[in-house]
């Protein structure tokens, strides 16, 4: 199972600059652990309080959460709201 | 729910019973922040500092605490010291330790028997500061020789060789950028900055706080989140979570700006040293503009291109944003919502989160779309104006709809903007014809929406009336229009339901009322546990019977037989399946925790009608409409009111509202009566068209209604001032000297 990881391209320094991810994961925690294992440079910004929009959808980290094989999946920084 | 059932008839969504806390609030019995009081409690007020940055040498309060009646003093000697992250930010924003970083930056409390003998203390404090260099306004805060706020301030975001000011950085966007402008027959570009603006909430943040030596406590609280007040103070304080109990009183207005702490953790600190006494601090309003987190000053570039006949080609922008002291300007959320409403296949963003020496920002209503709304929104009405397009046709040639990929990224689901634009070109407000002097703006705005974490029940009375228990304070109508949910999920009457906002105790961790989220969010948890009571009511319904539970199904109040094979049944109502609850198993409640799922996007145009004075420079709103896509409108009359309040707030901070610090660094107009909020007698009626695209996941349509309404109010105003006077105003507020410059020189200075 792989997912699409869209990153912003202010992170992409993080990545080898890459702001699009192949990765290899079935629910959100796997995917956080992948990312944090291969891009230890992103630690920072995933504990940094981040929301996930999967195939459009907006939602808090749910790490349980599986994720549909070639998901594009948005990592962003979690939402302040008024 | 299959799309189709959501847009069927309801019998109580979309009415508009008498809301359910009117009485009390009409009668005074409503108990607000400062309402509150108990046995034995003190009175605490702050020691603020009066310099925008200064490092604390000596605070000496000896002659304080030998005054009689006062009980305790704290500084920060009094907080843990092993802070660190975002807890030691929201503790140095809380009470400085050894620089004060603003004006009014507090830097002892007391707690006493009386107000007055509280403030008197105050007086008798000796601080001794050296005062510091400071910056207050972004675009100083970010060059090579301005003041040095925080040192070591940037985290992980910030390229290398950025000003030490900037707290973080954002980059991102897609397409080719030069080749989208180059298909552009026009591209133009233009700064526009905006002032740090004030929620402006009526009710000033009060609470009262008890805390025991063994870090068991309570608090009564004005906010807008009482499980996010609890998190912070035990972060702050070192306490175990679970023993801080934190109930939220009545609200008097919150708009973001009640989701974070302020005076909280130092009535705590105070209760703990006096031994255990409640305290009670309750804001000046000079305290609350000085030391509350207003929205953030915003410096930005845009550059936009358009085709002759109306299509963007491509758009980029630089937003910086100060944050205060501590960082936290929504410049993220600017960027995402810069050109959410439009289709662009080109388009770049970058953002700077900036420190300076003011107040931490905290969230305000959609916070960051307002600024992006203005840069964007102003520069397409010029394009438009150049180019001699209609501004509503131009927005619907480009305007996103389900499938589109929005410009931060993630594809959209069923939104409603092009929807939103046929109504309102469609409404009379747009073709009245306009006098001398006069002008029309429109301008589109837009904000994501939120689900969040949240925890509900609801149980069963035994009369068959129902109590509904959510944990999000109701700001603008949510007991309401979740009682008009429960009533419609049940099919028992409206008056037959009382919500209730209970403590942190009583419910899972729930997020505060932000991101338009208390009818969505809660909304969607209630049906889910009412739908396990209906479902338990049918189990024992079937039990009685005798027949499978299958095959008994719930309507209008009543278990009924599923079909002439289930049996020769009558119906029972929830009367009387409540009235034998203690003989068929016990009490009947449901619950519901989860991460909301299934946000709205939200969508909203605005027209403007302005005449301005040339002889005073004065803008006069004739008339104004707010035309916004609701999903559902669950109680109408509450959506309205949410739509023009979000245009007031707009029209204010357009029009009049700025911090305006002197050169000391000091804000020189913390009252209402220099900061000028707009009072009724400003206003035109605010005209409302509800637009329902109903949200295909969630039980009953609904999107979130309460931010989206702040973001057009500011370029619709600008465009329509442009409009009325051919001079384009590019730095908000256009207050009445500002025009008047502009109308002598040609432009702002922006």
């Amino acid at each position: 199972m792989a997912v699409n990881v869209y990153l912003w391209a202010s992170l992409r320094k993080f990545t080898n600059d890459k702001d699009i991810l192949k990765i290899e994961a079935t629910t959100i925690g796997e995917l956080v652990s992948v990312l944090r294992r291969d891009f230890p440079g992103l630690k920072p910004f995933l504990d940094s309080g981040i929301s996930f929009a999967i195939n459009g959808e907006l939602s808090n980290p749910n790490s349980n959460e599986t994720i549909p094989d070639e998901a594009e999946i948005y990592i962003m920084q979690k939402l302040k709201g008024g | 729910m299959a799309k189709d059932d959501i847009t069927k008839s309801f019998k109580f969504i979309g009415t508009r019973p008498n809301r359910p806390d009117g009485f009390e609030k009409v009668t005074g019995r409503a108990k607000y922040g400062a309402d509150i009081s108990a046995v034995g409690m003190l009175h605490g007020a702050v020691l603020r500092s009066p310099y925008a940055h200064a490092r604390i040498k000596s605070i000496n309060f000896e002659k304080a605490a030998k005054l009689d009646g006062v009980k305790a003093i704290i500084t920060r000697d009094d907080f843990p010291k092993d802070r660190e992250g975002e807890p030691l930010k929201l503790l140095e924003n809380t009470i400085a330790g050894e620089i004060a970083y603003y004006d009014g930056h507090a830097i002892a409390a007391v707690a006493a028997t009386s107000v007055f003998t509280a403030k008197e203390a105050l007086k008798e404090i000796e601080v001794e500061y050296e005062v510091l260099p400071h910056v207050i306004d972004v675009d100083d805060a970010m060059k090579p020789d301005a003041p040095i706020v925080r040192e070591n301030a940037g985290d992980f975001s910030v390229p290398e060789g950025s000003s030490p000011n900037v707290a973080s950085y954002i980059e991102f966007g897609r397409g080719d950028i030069a080749n989208g402008f180059d298909k552009a027959d026009i591209v133009k570009s233009g700064l526009f900055k905006t002032e740090a603006a004030h929620q402006g909430y009526i009710e000033p943040h009060a609470c009262m706080a008890q805390l025991d030596h063994n870090g068991q406590g309570e608090m009564w609280v004005c906010t807008q989140g009482h499980w996010y007040i609890r998190q912070m103070c035990s972060e702050v304080l070192g306490l175990e979570a679970s023993k801080l109990c934190v109930t939220p009183s009545e609200i008097g207005g919150g708009f973001g700006g009640k989701t974070t702490i302020f005076i909280e953790p130092l009535a705590l600190a105070l209760s703990k040293k006096s031994g255990g006494r409640p305290v009670k601090i309750v804001m000046s309003r000079s305290e609350v503009l000085r030391a509350t987190g207003p929205t953030a000053s915003a410096s930005m570039d845009v550059k936009i291109g358009m085709t002759k006949d109306g299509y963007l080609t491509a758009g980029c922008v630089e937003f910086r944003m100060q944050g205060g002291a501590f960082g936290g300007s929504p410049v993220s959320e600017a960027l995402q919502c810069a050109f959410a409403s439009y289709n662009m296949d080109a388009v770049h963003h970058i953002g700077f989160d900036v420190l300076a020496n003011r107040p931490r920002a905290a969230a305000y209503r959609a916070p960051g779309s307002p600024m992006a709304a203005f840069a964007v929104e102003s520069l397409i009405d010029e394009m438009c104006t150049d180019l001699n397009l209609d501004p509503i046709d131009v927005r619907l040639k480009n305007a996103v709809a389900e499938g589109s990929k929005s410009s931060y990224g993630p594809k959209f689901k069923k939104i409603g903007l092009i929807e939103t634009l046929e109504a309102t070109k469609e409404h009379p407000n747009y073709s009245i014809e306009l006098g001398v002097n006069q002008g029309r703006g429109v301008a589109a705005g837009y904000w994501m929406n939120h689900g969040g974490e949240t925890s509900v029940s609801v149980s069963l009375a035994e009369d068959g009336s129902v109590n509904v228990s959510v944990g999000t304070p109701d700001i603008g109508g949510s007991r309401a229009s979740i009682a008009l949910m429960t009533a419609e999920t049940y099919g028992i009457p409206y008056d037959s339901v009382r919500v209730n906002i209970l403590e942190t105790g009583a419910l899972g961790f729930n997020e505060p009322t932000h991101g338009s989220r208390a009818t969505l969010a809660s909304g969607k948890a209630v049906y889910e546990a009412a739908n396990q009571t209906i479902a338990e009511m049918c189990r024992r319904v079937a039990k009685k019977w005798q027949i499978d539970p299958d095959a008994v199904y719930w309507e209008n109040g009543y278990a009924k037989p599923a079909g002439p094979n289930a049996g020769d049944f009558s119906p029972i109502s929830i009367k009387q399946i409540a009235s034998e609850m203690d003989q068929t198993g016990g009490p009947i409640a449901g619950h519901h925790e989860a991460s909301i799922r299934g946000v709205g996007h939200s969508f909203g145009v605005h027209i403007a009608d302005v005449e301005v004075d040339p002889e005073t420079g004065r803008v006069t709103v004739l008339r104004y409409l707010v035309a916004q896509d609701a999903g559902r409108a669950v109680h109408p009359s509450y959506v309205e009111g949410q739509f023009q309040g979000g245009a007031v707030q707009g029209i204010g901070w357009a029009l009049n509202e700025e911090y305006v610090y002197g050169e000391d660094g000091c804000l020189q107009n913390a009252a209402f009566l220099d900061y000028r909020i707009p009072v009724a007698s400003d206003l035109p009626n605010i005209d409302t068209l509800i637009v329902e695209v109903p949200n295909p996941d969630h039980p009953f349509g609904v999107r979130g209604v309460g931010e989206t309404g702040i973001a057009p109010p500011l370029p619709a105003l600008a465009n329509a001032v442009a409009a009325a006077t051919k001079v384009r105003l590019r730095s908000l507020p256009m207050s009445p000297t500002k025009v008047l410059k502009a109308l002598k020189t040609g432009n702002d200075g922006c």
